[in-house]
């Protein structure tokens, strides 16, 4: 778990020196949360997980985002990590939801969630209570190039900085 | 290849995702009819994110939007899908 939120540290303070600029202006975010995470394709090795991680990301302008995660994976005992960049590809002025499409360099610590590779994803993101406006649900497909393996999640989250 | 067709070579290949999406939220609403009502409209809304004409619409901003992003002119924008 100490590497889990090393990682996740490590990619926050990517994304913090990517985009210093927008620390000022205000969209810089890093959250916790947990994900139900479905593995298809070939040699899959687990056909579902529960995972426990966070997530850092800082919006660049209206339409992209740099971002990144880390996971720990129960089932498995899995360390999962990417970073990447998406496009908001729904109304830009709505921070309660979007769809997003984007493509992440995804790996892990073991045989089941590798190889590292490029996976383009889609997924989106819904603030379902305007009285909760910390906790996003969402869902999310990444295709991995290499690997020909799609990942798709279910995922809660608090977020925890919003800057 | 130009980089506007590169962008959108990638864009329809993430926009492909969709239908993994769209499998794991109707695999919820039958687990959970009650989501129904909430899930329709996303999946409705991923439907149309993804149309050719959407992407096409698209592209040239993004490709505008990273000019200027190169160039130090940041516009940040919160999103809810960046915490996912």
């Amino acid at each position: 778990m100490l590497r889990i939120v090393s990682i996740a540290v490590l990619v926050a303070l990517g994304c913090t020196f990517l985009s210093g600029a927008s620390l000022a202006a205000g969209a810089f975010t890093l959250a916790a949360g947990a994900n139900g995470a479905w593995l298809q394709g070939p040699d899959a090795a687990f056909p579902q997980a529960l995972e426990a991680g966070a997530t850092a990301s800082s919006s660049l302008s209206p339409h992209i985002s740099l971002v990144g995660s880390g996971f720990y994976g129960f089932k498995e005992n899995y360390e999962r990590y990417s970073a990447g960049a998406r496009v908001t590809a729904t109304d830009v002025a709505d921070p309660n939801f979007n769809v997003y499409l984007g493509v992440q360099y995804r790996g892990g610590s073991k045989d089941s969630v590798r190889p590292n590779e490029w996976a383009p994803d889609a997924g989106f993101g819904w603030k379902p209570n305007k009285n909760w406006p910390r906790v996003i649900v969402g869902a999310d497909a990444g295709y991995g190039l290499q690997s020909n393996k799609v990942l798709a999640i279910v995922a809660l989250r608090y977020v925890l900085v919003a800057k | 290849m130009t980089a506007l067709e590169a962008l959108l070579k990638i864009l329809g290949v993430a926009g492909a995702q969709v239908q993994n999406l769209d499998a794991v939220l109707a695999a919820l609403v039958t687990r959970f009819p009650d989501l129904k009502a909430d899930l329709d409209p996303i999946i409705a809304a991923l439907s149309q994110a993804v149309t050719p004409a959407a992407l096409a619409s698209l592209g040239p901003t993004v490709l505008s939007e990273a000019l200027a992003i190169a160039l130090g002119k940041v516009n940040p924008t919160p999103h809810a899908g960046d915490a996912i």
